[in-house]
């Protein structure tokens, strides 16, 4: 209660009614502090407060009377010294003390005059039950107050509470079973999607009859059933409710008659988890199909979540704790700077990442990784990320190796390409009939096949292969084309398009798809004709020598033994006549030597007669002018090699003659040219160059110098291009050819050599005793 | 111990050459006996009856390659697998100067020592060192 409260109108009438009963000059209503007295309302002066101390009523407060009236106050002897009288004239005072309900005084309500007056009975009485309507007034303007804050603080609670339960999806209610009674939280309505202003009535939860009809009837005739079921006065329930798409927790209190049941919206926190939930299933299976792992990361508990594959690329037992801290320090310095802003920006702005990072396991091996972040949002905020893991290292360094390879790749299809393209080999593909798939250009040239053929399918393999040849040709084929052998060799007698007999050596080989099922059957001939033709040559060479072996080692055996022991004889006995001196020893020795030196002579006319056999080769020696030989070989090869463009070019001095058999050279001569021919490199036109040399009396050197593929005789050192790689096993003219040659040369005691250039070709050195004998 | 000399040659002359040597360089008196065998199949012989007597004794063999019949090298394969080189000491004399068959003698173990014809007295001092078992040439 103040000065300044409401309602001092009504005291104001109080006052005003006092004046007029009491025929006063003035009336006023106080109330008391520590040393003031003011005035609530007041009639007949302007004060608003006086000091406390030294008024009228102060007296009465300190006197403890209910009331005091003052007929005359120059009369009183107490009184009459009071300021009230000496200053402000006042000569009739009457009041009432206004009494609180703990009876002490708060206040007064009094009357005065500036006239001696005497108040009747009635006056007085009228007086104090003014004094008492004051104090009823006054109580009842203190209760009003106090109620009005209680509405107020009542009302805000009400809004916060059904704020609080509305952003909370929290809902409510209050049954009173005894007084029929029900409180419907407002916030139900939004929980329970019903009207704004719906509120259940204690009939309705009764009879189980609402006036809605959604799928949450259900749940107040549960409840309903629920509170009826309980057998102890006091006791608590709970249960999990779910329908329209919501997901409720419904706890419940029972209290005597009294029961309080909160209803939760757990919806969203359960389809989070249950999207969680189906997510780690998601990530397990994916990771048992694709070797992936998965993670999570709470960002309110700060757990992190890995699933086994997880584990196993960072190598830790499997659920073991790990931390944040712990899962981002495997990346290795440059990487981890990188993964740390890509997380930051994960958990703050929601960008998802995935990329490749250098990693280190537990056990130190360094993997590339690729890893991959996601936010996943409640209420528009991030709640949890979550990502894949995935150990790249094995597919990254195929890549690289891949991409390193790409190059080599490039030339090794060239490679092939240039050697499908050669005129050297035949490469033709059949099918498992018999019946041509593919062949080269050389195939189609030499055993005149069209592509048109091959398109129709019209020709098959053996359509070369002459009539003697056909058995051993179709038996050697058909046991690869039905996966009998996986690969056969066999020598073949074909007519080519020039109607000429060739003899071409074939390897079959069985090709498989990728089921390892027998397709096609692959063909790889090569032209030996020359070779064949030699053949009969190089037996007798080889027979002749030998022979040649076996007479010089007759000739050793006769200069050692049987020349060189009469000579050791002769030498002893010589020596043993220089020392004895008995006579008829001398004799007998002498004798001796005689005999020996006999003997000797007899043995070196048989040794004579022996290497008279001998020379017959050395007599079959004839004078051949070289340059003309070549130039004929020459001759032969142009005619018999039109397709083939080539150069020959022949160096040697026109008046020069080795000693030689003539057939023997020219079979050499076409050999080695012959063997030159196979390798053809595709890069450049052919070219052959045959220069000579009498580098000594004896001695005379014949240079063959070719721009071909380099030959690859077994022993080659780095750099050399072995042609033979790319087709292993099939050793064509490399090898037979030059080793005839080299036989042929050393069965004369000449030398062999060979030379490649860095790339630009062959030389082959050749070199021949040469003289007259 | 008991040394005797076995000289194999189907050569008459060679052997009577040799055998004057051995007496002249006095390899002779270093030795019980020497015993001259023409043909390899009769020195041979006596091998094994000194074998079955169970004779203590040494021989030095000397022995020629290109012989009829029997050669050096089957005389040496005959010791060799009938186990009777064990006091046997071969030396090769022979007219053969080839290295081959230098370098097969040597990869007989019974055989110490490689000497070409003629025998002289400086051949016949190998002999003795290698009859003392001082050398193996």
């Amino acid at each position: 209660l103040t000065e300044q409260s409401q309602h001092s109108d009504q005291f104001d009438k109080l006052t005003q009614l006092a004046v007029k009963i009491c025929n006063a000059d003035a009336a006023f209503i106080s109330f008391f502090d520590r040393d003031r007295q003011w005035f609530k309302s007041k009639v007949g002066f302007d004060h608003a407060e006086v000091p406390f101390s030294t008024s009228i009523c102060q007296y009465m407060v300190n006197k403890n009377l209910s009331y005091l009236t003052i007929p005359d106050l120059s009369l009183d002897e107490t009184f009459k010294k009071y300021s009230d009288f000496t200053e402000n004239g006042i000569r009739f005072y009457s009041g009432f003390a206004l009494t609180s309900p703990d009876d002490s005084i708060i206040g007064s309500f009094c009357v005065f005059g500036y006239q001696p007056k005497q108040l009747d009975d009635l006056q007085l009485e009228f007086l104090k039950t003014m004094a008492d309507q004051t104090m009823l007034l006054i109580e009842s303007h203190k209760l009003n107050y106090e109620i009005s804050i209680e509405a107020g603080q009542l009302e805000k609670r009400i809004i916060v509470t059904d704020k609080a339960a509305t952003i909370g999806k929290l809902g409510g209610l209050y049954l009173d079973m005894a007084g029929q009674d029900i409180f419907w939280s407002p916030s139900n309505n939004v929980l329970f999607d019903l009207a704004v202003d719906y509120t259940m009535t204690f009939e309705e939860f009764e009879l189980c009859n609402f006036k809605f009809e959604n799928s949450f009837l259900s749940l107040f005739k549960k409840i309903w059933e629920v509170c009826n079921s309980q057998n102890n006065s006091r006791s608590k329930f709970s249960f999990e409710y779910e329908a329209a798409d919501k997901y409720l927790e419904v706890h419940g209190e029972l209290l005597d008659s009294e029961i309080y049941v909160v209803f939760q919206d757990k919806s969203k926190q359960q389809k989070l988890t249950h999207d969680l939930k189906l997510y780690r299933r998601l990530m397990e299976q994916v990771e048992e199909a694709v070797n992936l792992g998965g993670w999570s990361y709470d960002l309110n508990t700060k757990e992190v979540f890995w699933t086994k594959n997880t584990y196993a690329i960072y190598e830790l037992p499997v659920g073991q704790n790990v931390s944040l801290e712990l899962a981002l320090s495997h990346f290795t310095s440059e990487s981890y700077n990188e993964i740390q802003v890509d997380f930051s920006n994960l958990i703050e702005n929601g960008t998802s990442y995935q990329k490749e990072y250098l990693f280190t396991s537990a056990f130190g091996i360094s993997k590339w990784v690729k890893a991959s972040g996601h936010p996943i949002y409640e209420n528009d905020e991030i709640v949890q990320v979550v990502g894949s893991f995935q150990d790249i290292t094995e597919e990254k360094s195929l890549r690289l190796q891949l991409q390193k390879s790409e190059m080599g790749a490039i030339q090794t299809a060239n490679y092939y390409k240039s050697l499908v393209n050669n005129t050297t080999f035949y490469i033709c593909k059949a099918g498992v009939d018999g019946g041509l798939t593919f062949c080269n250009a050389f195939y189609s040239s030499q055993l005149n096949v069209t592509p048109l053929d091959i398109n129709g399918n019209k020709t098959v393999f053996f359509h070369a292969v002459n009539t003697d040849y056909l058995e051993p040709a179709r038996e050697a084929f058909f046991s690869v084309a039905s996966g009998k052998d996986s690969r056969r060799r066999v020598l073949l007698k074909e007519t080519n398009s020039n109607q000429v007999e060739v003899y071409n050596l074939w390897d079959f080989i069985a090709l498989k798809n990728s089921h390892d099922n027998l397709v096609e059957v692959l063909c790889l001939g090569y032209d030996v004709s020359e070779l064949e033709k030699n053949r009969a040559q190089v037996q007798m060479l080889a027979d002749y020598t030998s022979f040649q072996n076996k007479r010089i080692l007759e000739y050793n055996s006769i200069v050692s033994h049987d020349i060189r022991s009469h000579v050791a004889n002769s030498v002893g006995l010589i020596s043993l006549m220089d020392i004895i001196e008995n006579q008829d020893e001398y004799q007998n020795y002498f004798r001796l030597l005689k005999k020996e030196i006999r003997k000797t002579d007899r043995t070196i006319m048989a040794l004579d007669k022996l290497s008279s056999v001998t020379s017959v080769f050395e007599s079959g020696k004839e004078r051949v002018p070289l340059y003309q030989l070549i130039e004929d070989i020459f001759d032969t090869f142009r005619r018999d090699k039109l397709n083939a463009r080539f150069i020959l070019v022949n160096k040697i001095p026109e008046d020069l003659v080795i000693f030689s058999i003539r057939k023997y050279l020219e079979n050499l001569f076409s050999n080695v040219i012959s063997n030159s021919l196979k390798m053809v490199s595709p890069e450049r036109e052919f070219q052959i160059e045959i220069d000579a040399f009498q580098i000594t009396n004896s001695i005379l050197q014949i240079k063959i110098v070719d721009n071909g593929i380099l030959i690859d005789m077994g022993q080659s050192g780095e750099g050399k291009v072995k042609i033979k790689r790319p087709l292993e096993g099939i050793q064509y003219g490399n090898g037979v050819g030059l080793y005839v040659i080299k036989q042929q040369i050393e069965a004369l005691g000449g030398q062999f050599k060979l030379q490649n250039e860095n790339g630009k070709g062959n030389i082959i050195i050749l070199e021949f005793l040469n003289h007259e004998y | 111990m008991n040394t005797k000399i076995l000289l194999i040659d189907d050569d008459q002359v060679s052997l009577l050459i040799a055998k004057k040597y051995l007496i002249i360089s006095g390899v002779q008196d270093i030795v019980h006996e020497i015993l001259i065998f023409d043909d390899a199949a009769d020195a041979l012989r006596l091998l094994r009856e000194l074998e079955v007597k169970s004779e203590s004794s040494l021989l030095c063999i000397l022995l020629d390659i290109n012989m009829p019949e029997i050669n050096g090298w089957d005389f040496l394969n005959s010791i060799k697998n009938k186990n009777l080189h064990n006091h046997v000491k071969v030396i090769m004399l022979t007219s053969s100067i080839s290295e081959e068959d230098k370098n097969r003698a040597a990869s007989f173990s019974s055989v110490y020592g490689y000497i070409s014809k003629p025998l002289d007295e400086q051949k016949c001092k190998e002999i003795k060192q290698i009859i003392l078992g001082s050398a193996k040439a």
